[in-house]
């Protein structure tokens, strides 16, 4: 029988241990087949990928020490055996269909990909064998799965299962047993489509003499001569010699590469939201903690027991931390994360999606976010006006124009693209899109026909800047004929040019000249190294403007974002008058008079004046600037207290990606780096989704202050009752554990759930938050000074109504304290003059504290309502946050089983209340709902001359 | 700091003034140019403090109209609006006894028999706690409240029963209470519970099994007197342990070893004074702590020893 099996699945070798009696122990035959197969596929062009599997239940128990070893080689062997494993170049995967021991599991560290079935596991008893630790584990184990982890399994033969070794970064996948092989084989499958994506860039070059026609950029060496032409992507640093360049640095020693570096190095600051929840928390700690203090002071001096006393000062701390922040938060922005990917924006750093939502200036590069990034004809120069190809009767006019059949044959002959068998078009920017322009508007039969002239007679061909080529010209094609140039149609024709310069369009000038077949017989030998035929005397075809026209959507989003208050900035390494054309075109600029500033100005500029600049001039085009000016500008910016944001694709953009506080790239045409370095990537590289993003951002940090409103009123009906206990020595109106219940149990959905409300209305119409912290002093003045004071009433009404339904009337219950809370004293009598034990006293003050915090949950529930908006009415908004409406009726059945199941409410300290004590805090909440909707009201209103939009809007 | 009005609009770029730390406090506590108090202009406090009046006064106005109409509703000054069993208090009224000691803690009384200075804490104790029965005639409205009650003729709504002083003897305050003679008086009480009916152990014939020998004898030798007398929430005091028992010795109850019937229910009656027992220990063992477990006895006084439940637990040593 065969003990490896080798077989192939397109370009997939897999190997197969199949020694199922043993376990799929592995022995020195089976040792020298895989290192063989392993090293011919290596080379083999066929094959893309090996997989590794074993037959039956086990993957394979590692070294077969039932067979007897070939003598002396044995370790020549192993060492084979993992070499072919380290230097395999290919894709590796292994599909691990049980338990992998020893070798079988340290080669499993050095496959690309591991699927695992559930009832796999991996071992590594070397230790416990006394030998040493195989196949690198001591390299690859640690840094896979960290030095600790490494150390238990190959030290202490932990037996690591399928699932720990997935949490630990092991193995990539677990599949059930049954499952396993389809659903590797799905994975492998969709890896094998992304190789087709992934084809490596190759290049032409010269090595040793020897000419490579596709060598892979990657292994490209200094001294390499590679062969470009035009549209190639250059592969490394080269000196150009003729049209070879020579290979002077390549990866990160190159140009690019250092700029890469740059950005590696470079620290980002902290976002905006992390800066602000830190603020929160250390305000909110110290003012917790002093709290801590006063109370345990006071506890301490009225002469409460060490542990009494830590208990009060436990639950203080509880009360004022806002435990529900965090865990809201991550909800909100992944939440957020998700519903951006849908909309082809991937969030990689998720707090950067809320510092969208804060950004002040936007510095948005041009090619490919706000343009298209595909040069289009847009304007026709023919004697003598300016036809625009966007005009939808730019056809008709023209149809039988001599020019324009003209302008075609010479636009089609006098380029260098080629049009590949698929219809894609390769070459030059400008020479393309000439090439796309004709294909849209000709039809390929009368291309042939110019070619059936053609061979009757040459014609010179020319194209060009237009000053160089209309000063070769002597006559220009006008409707009906030819006529010779005058000073009139020169005047013309530099005016077309420079109109189209103006609107920042790249001018070309197209001429030809049919040379006599007289003097240029068929057989004429043409040599454009030594010109041997006329370039004077030609006749002027037209003049074509192209542009990289503006994405369709741009205008609207820049104009959105102007609306909410963002400066929009463009830094592009265009030139200056294309720069300022686009920059109208789409609005960021709003006067032909816009400021742009060169990147030579930028150089000459002290930081001070560019400070200064960024102050005066509000739209501002930055133009021709090289990377490192764009992390200049940034730099700038945030010397203003400007929040950054910045688009870029390119590799030099990575710098000022990683400066800025949020750096966004491109999907399709941003490279690797910048994808890596930025914190948001636009999958569809338009400008727009930004808006869409700032306005997530900015709902985000709404929804969050929402949050924390809820969560901050509980704290004050939950710290005013110690105050009360202390100051007016009452019973504890409300436990230490039922603080515990509201804070973790109740509060904690409805806090999260808020941040799945919907955007305000006027989100987008706002400036950007600058300087408003998550939690001001007007949201402080609302919580504490009115909405949790309302709850505190609510609370101490239901416990002054429990406590006189027993018969104990408030004005008695003031100094009681000091016999209530002694156990000793077995006869503390009521308003009616009953005595209670210790005991009963206990169990009242239970129910009161029950009843209490019943209080603060329907209040709570309440206020869950009217945070929900800040400014809109909650008549408006409506109901529509099911997250919500079941996060509030959980915090009620929540609340409702802490209370009345047994053995929990003995353990939470509450108590099976009375019907009627749950209704006590509706008036309370109905005082809730009243006075947020007049307060919202005024704020909408701004009546009172503002007072509570300053007052109380946070 | 003036400012040249004229002079102002040259000045395109003032730089910002670099006001000391203490001026900046200044300048918050009172700002001359705008005066400000504390970061706001008079007018800005004056909206504030009314604002803030007219919020707090609506809270406090809901809060009192729920709190008016609930007592309005709801409270009977007079009546419990949840007894017994519905609500907390329950059906099982706790023991008490007296003197306290002087630690909130303890249930320890101490004290040296020969010293007058030891043992007067605890007479000036007792003295205060019986003040209330000496002086029945002198509170307000208690005198005329007062009913001669016996067992066959409880008292009418309104009235309240005596407590005779006389029968505590020789617990007396004359008496110093018997501590001076090293068989210190302890009293008994039962906590008050509003209508409260006790289910009193009436039967001789079945008295519970777990009841002193001596209190069964006693009850006996009572009920035979006068078969009334039957009526009574039973007491009896013992040592905890069986040494303490030996320790604490005779002991006597005064004036009868239980609660008389027609002291209940308990319905809040002006002067309504709750009846004691007066526990004798006529010798008990000096220089020793006797712990000393005293229980009441009615059907529907429960009892649990580690919950405290219908007894009182209290320690005596006396030098």
């Amino acid at each position: 029988m065969d003990t490896i099996i080798e077989t192939t699945r397109g370009t997939v070798k897999v190997i197969r241990f199949n020694k199922p009696q043993k376990k799929n122990a592995i022995d020195g035959d089976m040792y020298l087949r895989v290192t063989k197969i392993l090293n011919t596929a290596a080379s083999d062009d066929e094959v893309s990928m090996v997989v590794l599997t074993g037959t039956g239940d086990f993957y394979s128990s590692g070294n077969d020490y039932s067979v007897s070893r070939p003598e002396g080689a044995w370790l020549q062997i192993l060492g084979d055996f993992i070499k072919a494993f380290i230097t395999f170049p290919k894709l590796l995967i292994a599909i691990v269909n049980g338990p992998a021991i020893g070798i079988a599991a340290t080669t499993l560290a050095l496959c690309d990909m591991v699927f695992a079935s559930e009832n796999a596991y991996f071992y590594t008893p070397f230790s416990k064998l006394q030998i040493t630790a195989e196949g690198g584990s001591t390299l690859t184990f640690p840094r896979l799965i960290g030095q600790r982890k490494a150390a238990e399994m190959l030290l202490f033969n932990h037996k690591m299962t399928a699932k720990e070794g997935l949490e630990s970064g092991f193995i990539n996948r677990v599949y059930k047993p049954e499952e396993l092989q389809s659903k590797a084989w799905e994975k492998i499958q969709e890896i094998l489509k992304s190789f087709n994506k992934m084809i490596p860039m190759s290049t032409k070059c010269i090595r040793d003499g020897v000419w490579n026609s596709d060598l892979p950029v990657s292994s490209l060496v200094k001294g390499d001569i590679v062969h470009i032409k035009a549209g190639d992507v250059i592969p490394a640093d080269i000196r150009i010699i003729e049209s070879k360049g020579v290979v002077l640095c390549c990866g990160d020693l190159t140009a690019l590469g250092r700029v890469a570096g740059l950005a590696a190095r470079l620290q980002p600051e902290p976002s905006p939201l992390a800066r602000e929840i830190r603020r929160f928390m250390r305000y909110m700690s110290i003012w917790a903690l002093s709290l801590g203090v006063i109370i345990a002071t006071a506890s301490i001096i009225l002469g409460y027991p060490f542990i009494q006393t830590t208990i009060f000062v436990i639950g203080m701390i509880v009360a004022n931390i806002p435990e529900g922040l965090q865990p809201t938060i991550t909800a909100s922005l992944t939440l957020t994360a998700q519903r951006m990917v849908k909309k082809n924006c991937l969030v990689k750093n998720l707090e950067a999606i809320e510092a969208l939502g804060a950004v002040t200036t936007i510095c948005s590069d041009k090619t490919g976010t706000l343009t298209k990034n595909k040069m289009c004809v847009r304007h026709i120069w023919i004697w003598d006006r300016k036809y625009s190809v966007a005009d939808p009767d730019f056809e008709s006019t023209l149809q039988v124009n001599q020019a324009l059949k003209a302008i075609k044959i010479c636009g089609a002959l006098c380029s260098t693209a080629v049009i590949l068998p698929n219809g894609d078009i390769q070459g030059d920017a400008s020479e393309t899109a000439i090439l796309n322009f004709l294909c849209a508007y000709d039809d390929p039969v009368t291309a042939s026909v110019h070619l059936n002239k053609r061979l009757s007679r040459y014609v010179v061909v020319i194209k060009g800047a237009p000053e160089c080529i209309l000063s070769r010209c002597t006559a220009v094609v006008m409707e009906n004929g030819n006529v010779n140039i005058t000073n009139e149609v020169k005047k013309a024709a530099d005016n077309a040019t420079e109109d189209l310069a103006n609107t920042g369009e790249r001018v070309l000038a197209f001429a030809d000249l049919i040379l006599d077949p007289k003097e240029f017989p068929m057989s004429f030998d043409f040599d454009t190294e030594e010109i041997n035929f006329p370039l004077e005397g030609l006749r002027l075809i037209g003049i074509i403007g192209l542009k990289d026209p503006p994405r369709d959507e741009v205008r609207q989003a820049i104009e959105r974002v102007r609306a909410a208050g963002i400066r929009v900035m463009m830094v592009t390494g265009d030139h200056p008058a294309t720069a300022r054309a686009v920059a109208i075109e789409v609005g960021i600029a709003t006067t032909a008079a816009c400021h742009v500033i060169t990147g030579n100005d930028l150089r000459n500029m002290t930081s001070d004046l560019l400070y200064l600049t960024l102050e005066k001039h509000h739209e501002i085009v930055f133009a021709r600037t090289s990377p490192t000016q764009k992390l200049q500008i940034v730099e700038a910016c945030q010397r203003q207290g400007s929040v950054v944001a910045v688009t870029g694709d390119g590799v030099n953009d990575a710098p000022a990606l990683r400066r800025a506080d949020i750096g966004i790239s491109m999907g399709i045409t941003g490279s690797q780096v910048s994808k890596q370095t930025a914190d948001i990537i636009l999958m569809d590289d338009n400008f727009a989704t930004i808006v869409l993003g700032i306005e997530e951002g900015r709902k985000i940090f709404d929804n969050l202050k929402k949050s924390v409103c809820y969560i901050l009123i509980s704290n004050v009906p939950e710290v005013l009752p110690v105050f009360m206990f202390i100051l007016f020595s009452i019973p504890l109106p409300l436990g230490v554990m039922t603080i515990l219940c509201i804070d973790l149990g109740t509060d904690m959905w409805p806090a999260v759930s808020l941040s799945y409300e919907k955007a305000e209305a006027d989100v987008m119409e706002r400036p950007p938050r600058h300087g408003d912290p998550l939690v001001s002093a007007r949201m402080l003045r609302l919580v504490y000074g009115h909405l949790g004071l309302i709850e505190f009433a609510a609370g101490m009404y239901a416990y002054f109504t429990v406590m006189a339904e027993h018969g104990f009337y408030p004005a008695d219950l003031f100094g009681i304290r000091e016999r209530w809370d002694n156990e000793a004293v077995n006869d503390v009598r009521d308003s009616l003059g009953q005595e209670w034990t210790y005991a009963e006293r206990k169990e009242l003050e239970r129910a009161c504290q029950a009843t209490y915090f019943i209080a603060v949950v329907i209040t709570q529930m309440m206020n869950g309502v009217i945070c929900k908006t800040r400014f809109n009415s909650i008549r408006d908004v409506g109901m529509k946050n099911h997250v919500l409406n079941i996060g509030l009726l959980f915090e009620l059945v929540l609340a409702y089983g802490l209370c009345y199941l047994p053995g929990i409410n003995n353990f939470f300290c509450t108590y099976p209340l009375r019907l009627q004590w749950l209704f006590l805090a509706i008036p309370f909440s109905a005082l809730l709902l009243a006075f947020g909707e007049f307060r919202k009201y005024c704020i909408r209103k701004k009546l009172f001359g503002g007072w509570y939009n300053e007052m109380t809007f946070y | 700091m003036q400012r040249n009005v004229k002079l102002e609009e040259f000045e395109i770029e003032t730089k910002p003034s670099r006001s000391s730390e203490r001026g900046k406090v200044r300048n918050f506590i009172y700002d001359g140019n705008t005066g400000a108090f504390l970061g706001r202009t008079p007018e800005s406090w004056g909206k504030i403090i009314i604002f803030y009046i007219v919020f707090y006064a609506s809270l406090v106005a809901l809060f009192a109209i729920c709190m008016v109409t609930f007592h309005q509703q709801f409270i009977n000054p007079r009546v419990p609006r949840l007894q017994l069993d519905r609500g907390l208090i329950g059906t099982s009224p706790g023991l008490g006894f007296r003197p306290l000691p002087p630690d909130v803690r303890s249930t320890l009384i101490w004290y040296k028999g020969t010293s007058y200075e030891s043992y007067k804490y605890w007479e000036d104790q007792l003295k205060e706690f019986l003040s209330v029965y000496k002086m029945k005639g002198q509170t307000a409205g208690a005198g005329q409240n007062i009913f001669n009650c016996d067992f066959r003729n409880p008292p009418p709504p309104g009235k309240v029963c005596d407590v005779d002083i006389r029968g505590w003897e020789p617990c007396i305050e004359e008496n110093h209470f018997s501590f001076h003679k090293s068989s210190p008086c302890i009293f008994l009480k039962l906590n008050r519970i509003y209508g409260w009916r006790p289910e009193f152990f009436n039967d001789t014939q079945h008295l519970p099994q777990e009841m002193p020998v001596e209190l069964q004898m006693q009850i006996k030798n009572i009920t035979e007197y006068n078969r009334d007398y039957a009526n009574m929430v039973w007491v009896s005091c013992q040592g905890e342990t069986p040494a303490d028992k030996e320790n604490v010795g005779v002991v006597r109850y005064l004036p009868y070893p239980g609660f008389p019937g027609y002291f209940y229910p308990y319905q809040n009656a002006e002067g309504y004074l709750s009846p004691l027992v007066a526990v004798h220990l006529v010798r008990p063992k000096t220089g020793i702590v006797i712990n000393i477990e005293c229980r009441a006895w009615a059907k529907n006084i429960k009892y649990d020893r580690r919950e405290k439940l219908g007894v009182v637990h209290f320690e005596v040593m006396i030098e």
